[in-house]
């Protein structure tokens, strides 16, 4: 044995020794009880019953100098109201990190913005139909998944997709699905309230001027095809171009087409009686005013997750992987799933957090059934695209 | 120092500036210098940049590729463009017709009634840009909604039973125009009202021109420098007019703002988007000639001095 470790040996044995000495002198009782003293502070710390709700373990001494060496800031880039107001707070106060955080309205103006060199955020959250068009395009910057050990609280649902084999490159954070809100108190008693017909066929009838879409040119255009019956990831020329056409017709009835989250708004006040939305903006609306409720039609649906990834070139990448790992624990994810009304990747935070009112809710927690009719956006080839603008840029500009 | 050196390095710093300030060349350069300057950074190079992208090819997934074409000229006639155009000219035509109308009274008001108040009154003009652009717009929406401030007063007094659609169209497009643009035509409206010279009108008076002949054969001849300054700062910018359409229109009076930025961010083609943006460009220039060519041209302006 090394001379350390005998005299750590010696050393251990005169303790444990002690510990059956019957007489204690004065100094070995105000060492021990020092020791206690002492232990019993660092437990509570390292239990941090004195902190927030988000802390778990605290970060070690090694991350934390880590995140100070690489300038202790962090840049984020999400969607609007799609994240608990404390998540970013606690997290600059548990990593000693500087949050910037900005928005973005739609997954277009996050792919401009990387193309055209945005390797000023360092996290970013695509939705998942537009993953592989930023690995194509090398926007991305590969995980060191070392760095992110909880991965695997995510549902295996969204794990090694299609669009990200491994995992290389995005983590799931939230997903949802886009069908129609109405107004209860005024679609009772209408013949198709099951229906993408209540959109196009009562809504030109009954709900005159109180139509509304959202401004994203996919899902538009999905709610058409799937109100034709097609699917929504259709490429068949003729049939965008059928389904261009019902929009073009219902269009005189449609209050607007809204950006990002204006349309909860609008649906609160009743100014919307039928909508097309996120299910997470209509929970939201429910929130406020309760007869608005969620319906998928039982034509179907389109389904998305949204993803953390981090920019190519980001210049904090371990913060940015500490960032996302910190967004994997069960209370952080569900706090972001609460706060916008959509279900959260996170199996064990569904598991071991999420309340039993959300997580039996089908408006944000699709049954089994309605997965069925739910189609997930497929990636837009860049062929078919000029077809999709000029159906767009015809419904919007007639 | 030895004095008469001093004395010497002052002499020919002086016989240096007698030089420069005597030269034509350097006396011009040295007045534009700055206008210079903030033409070439500001609008000379991100204009040559435009142009160079729009001789540009698009790449797969809408990366731009750095080889000569002349695809996205071939593009560029879309009947559709045509007819987006014809609005928004439409839009922001009306636009500078009320701009016109409503900036004159008040800038004939404070030019000849404003008094000691005069300068207190064009800062209550210019006041509302001090406040944020889009925070006045929703403001807008929250006046104009379905459920907003003025229909909640007009079914609150039971003048009407269903509120008015006073929001997302064509008309609250045309409200949100006017309200921003405004100011830009009572400005210089104002400054040439201000220069015009009173004892031309105290003339016409004696010699007995009525108040309508003094207004409209003196007065507005005379400011003809002025309307159309105004008239320009208001349509150039109305016509390329993109958060009022969306917000306020409810992004269905499409005008060619939205079309080019769709052309970038949609179709993420941007040497067509530069391409259109550049047609656009050359349109509105050639309006604004023949428009100046038709108020007077260089007389209207040489009346400002």
């Amino acid at each position: 044995m090394k001379i350390n470790d005998r005299n750590r040996r010696k050393r251990l044995d005169a303790s444990v020794e002690g510990l059956f000495q019957a007489r204690i002198t004065r100094r070995e009782f105000f060492r021990r009880a020092t020791a206690l003293g002492v232990s019993a502070a660092v437990l509570t710390d390292i239990l941090g019953l004195h902190k927030k709700a988000f802390a778990a373990e605290g970060p070690s001494a090694a991350v934390l100098e880590k995140i100070k060496k690489e300038g202790g800031e962090l840049a984020v880039y999400n969607w609007e109201e799609y994240i608990h107001p404390d998540t970013i707070p606690n997290f600059e106060e548990e990593f000693g990190v500087k949050v910037i955080f900005d928005t973005f309205p739609g997954n277009e103006h996050l792919l401009a913005k990387l193309q055209a060199g945005g390797a000023r955020y360092d996290v970013v959250f695509p939705t998942h139909n537009f993953v592989p068009i930023h690995i194509g395009q090398g926007l991305l910057e590969p995980l060191d998944l070392e760095n992110i050990p909880d991965l695997n609280n995510s549902m295996s649902r969204f794990l090694d997709t299609s669009f990200d084999p491994g995992n290389k490159y995005t983590v799931p954070y939230l997903w949802g699905m886009t069908a129609l809100a109405h107004n209860t108190k005024y679609t009772k008693g209408d013949p198709n309230a099951d229906s993408w017909a209540l959109m196009f066929e009562s809504g030109p009838e009954r709900y005159s001027g109180k139509l509304a879409f959202t401004d994203e040119r996919e899902e538009v255009i999905a709610t058409a095809l799937s109100y034709l019956g097609y699917s929504i990831n259709s490429r068949n020329k003729k049939e965008l171009l059928e389904a261009g056409e019902v929009l073009i017709a219902t269009k005189p009835h449609v209050k607007a087409f809204y950006p990002g989250a204006d349309e909860t708004k609008a649906l609160i006040t009743e100014d919307i009686i039928v909508g097309h939305e996120w299910n997470g903006e209509v929970v939201k609306a429910n929130r406020k005013n309760p007869d608005v409720q969620w319906l998928l039609p039982k034509e179907g649906g389109t389904a998305w997750f949204d993803n953390m990834a981090i920019v190519k070139g980001a210049p904090h990448k371990f913060t940015a992987e500490t960032f996302i790992n910190y967004m994997l624990r069960p209370e952080v994810a569900s706090a972001n799933s609460d706060e916008g009304g959509y279900a959260t990747a996170n199996k064990k935070a569904v598991d071991t957090v999420v309340s039993a009112e959300m997580a039996n809710n089908p408006a944000i927690y699709p049954t089994a059934e309605d997965l069925e009719r739910l189609e997930f956006l497929a990636v837009l080839p860049d062929d078919i695209l000029p077809v999709y603008d000029d159906i767009w840029t015809r419904l919007l500009g007639g | 120092m030895p004095r008469t050196k001093v004395r010497e390095l002052f002499r020919l710093r002086r016989s240096i500036l007698r030089f420069f300030r005597s030269h034509p060349a350097f006396k011009i350069g040295a007045t534009l210098s700055p206008s210079a300057f903030w033409l070439l950074a500001f609008t000379m190079i991100p204009m040559g940049i435009v142009v160079f992208y729009s001789f540009q090819t698009r790449g797969p997934w809408g990366i731009t590729i750095f080889e000569f074409s002349l695809d996205s000229y071939r593009q560029v006639f879309d009947p559709l463009f045509l007819k987006i155009i014809g609005r928004s000219f439409k839009l922001a035509a009306l636009t500078v017709v009320i701009c016109l109308a409503a900036g004159y009274l008040i800038a004939y008001w404070i030019a000849f009634y404003g008094g000691r108040r005069k300068n207190l009154l064009l800062f209550l003009v210019i006041l509302p840009f001090w406040t944020s652009y889009l925070v006045r717009i929703y403001a807008w929406m929250t006046l104009l909604s379905d459920h907003g401030l003025i229909n909640t007063f007009l079914t609150d007094w039971g003048l009407i039973d269903q509120p008015l659609p006073l929001l997302h169209n064509e008309y609250s497009v045309l409200v949100g125009l006017v309200y921003t643009y405004l100011p830009f035509m009572i400005l210089p409206l104002y400054a040439s009202l201000e220069r015009l010279d009173r004892s031309v009108l105290e003339a016409a008076a004696d010699l007995g021109a009525t108040a309508r002949e003094r207004f409209f054969k003196i007065t507005v001849p005379l400011t003809k420098g002025g309307i159309l300054s105004g008239s320009v700062l208001v349509f150039a910018p109305a016509i390329g007019e993109f958060l009022v359409p969306e917000l306020l229109g409810g992004a269905k009076a499409m005008m060619v703002g939205k079309f080019i930025a769709l052309k970038f961010i949609g179709l993420r083609n941007w040497p067509l988007g530069s391409a259109y943006s550049l047609l656009l460009l050359t349109m509105i220039l050639a309006l604004i000639y023949l428009y100046m060519r038709a108020g007077g041209g260089k007389d209207a302006f040489r009346e400002q001095q």
